[in-house]
């Protein structure tokens, strides 16, 4: 009779550990669809933002690299001479034409 | 079992706690890319650079020296907004002084008007100084690229980087004279009698053309020294026809 009894115990602790392990896998199962749903959803959340939208022509968009090629030919030395002698210095006592006039009236 | 574990749990955290420490002294020994360094400063120890990283650099470059321009105009002009009151209390004094000493009105007003252009003077002055040396800076950062490309294609650029650094020092010092220029007041002279009103007035005037003449010789200076730099890298054969190498490499396609 006991002997029935603990076999029985046996067999219900068993279903129970079965039951467990096929919740455990539904749940896993459960998930991975969740969240093979969630990816597929802001994929094409993603996708539909980016979608191209109508631009003006007068509408100048930044270009993606903003190295122009200007800046490669700027460097010449014939370009520097040119720059260089243009600088002018300003001829001080020419400046100064006014305030000597001034004072030479004093 | 439990004690194996245990330890390659903790070889796995030094691991990582070093390759952390490794990543972090690479990081330091990077050059931070600051408005000091130049282009030959940055490709120094780099036997190649390509294009596209050349011009980066170069973008990066001229962005720094436009924001360290801007902000030394706005610190002289901050400074000057600070010195107008002065000067403002000065003319005030001198007024007060005329109208009491000098009799003729015609001479009171000449005085006035030349202590008020002897200020003008220096302020148009000096920014007309600060707009050559900004555009120096500017051609000497054409230069230093130039010198740059000529470096990377083992080109001898010795004299010319000597030459830029030259240049460089020679602006700095420009600069700072022009700084203290541009922050002078001129104090009106004492005035007590008609008789002496022209040669204190000369005197104040010879006092502004000599700091000005001063200033310009610094300004000089420095476009002496930039034009010597680009006669040095305009006789290195061919330094118009050379560039940097453009990456055509294409990744290797993976077996």
């Amino acid at each position: 009779m006991e002997e029935n009894n603990l076999e029985q115990k046996n067999q219900n602790s068993n279903r129970a550990g079965l039951f467990f392990i096929l919740f455990l896998i539904v749940l896993f199962l459960f998930l991975i669809s969740i969240w093979y749903w969630w990816q597929k959803t802001t994929k094409t959340i993603k996708e539909k933002r980016f979608e191209p939208i109508f631009v003006s022509p007068t509408t100048i968009l930044p270009s993606p690299t903003p190295i122009v090629k200007e800046e490669t030919s700027d460097d010449r030395t014939t370009e520097i001479e040119k720059d260089l002698e243009d600088l002018d210095l300003l001829d001080l006592n020419q400046e100064f034409k006014e305030i000597d006039q001034d004072l030479d009236s004093l | 079992m439990f004690q194996k574990f245990h330890m390659k749990k903790r070889i796995t955290l030094f691991v990582i706690a070093g390759l952390i420490l490794a990543i972090n002294s690479f990081a330091l020994n990077t050059p931070y890319p600051s408005g000091e360094k130049g282009m030959l400063e940055r490709i120094r120890e780099r036997s190649n650079v390509f294009e596209r990283e050349f011009q980066k650099n170069r973008v990066e470059i001229k962005k720094i020296i436009e924001q360290n321009q801007v902000e030394f105009r706005n610190l002289l002009k901050n400074k000057r907004e600070e010195l107008k009151n002065k000067i403002e209390q000065l003319r005030e004094r001198l007024r007060a002084q005329l109208k009491e000493r000098i009799k003729n009105e015609a001479k009171r007003e000449i005085v006035e008007r030349v202590y008020q252009r002897i200020n003008e003077l220096n302020e148009r002055m000096t920014n007309h100084y600060l707009n050559v040396l900004e555009k120096l800076e500017k051609i000497l950062e054409r230069i230093e690229s130039r010198t740059a490309k000529a470096k990377l294609n083992n080109l001898d650029t010795i004299k010319v980087e000597a030459a830029i650094e030259e240049a460089k020092t020679a602006i700095f010092k420009a600069k700072e004279g022009l700084k203290t220029q541009a922050e002078k007041v001129y104090q009106p002279p004492e005035i007590t009698s008609e008789t002496t009103l022209k040669t204190k007035i000369g005197l104040l005037r010879k006092q502004l053309h000599d700091d000005l003449k001063s200033v310009e010789k610094l300004v000089k200076e420095a476009r002496e020294t930039v034009r010597k730099s680009l006669v040095l890298l305009a006789q290195i054969n061919k330094v118009n026809e050379i560039e940097v190498l453009e990456n055509t490499s294409v990744p290797e396609p993976t077996s």
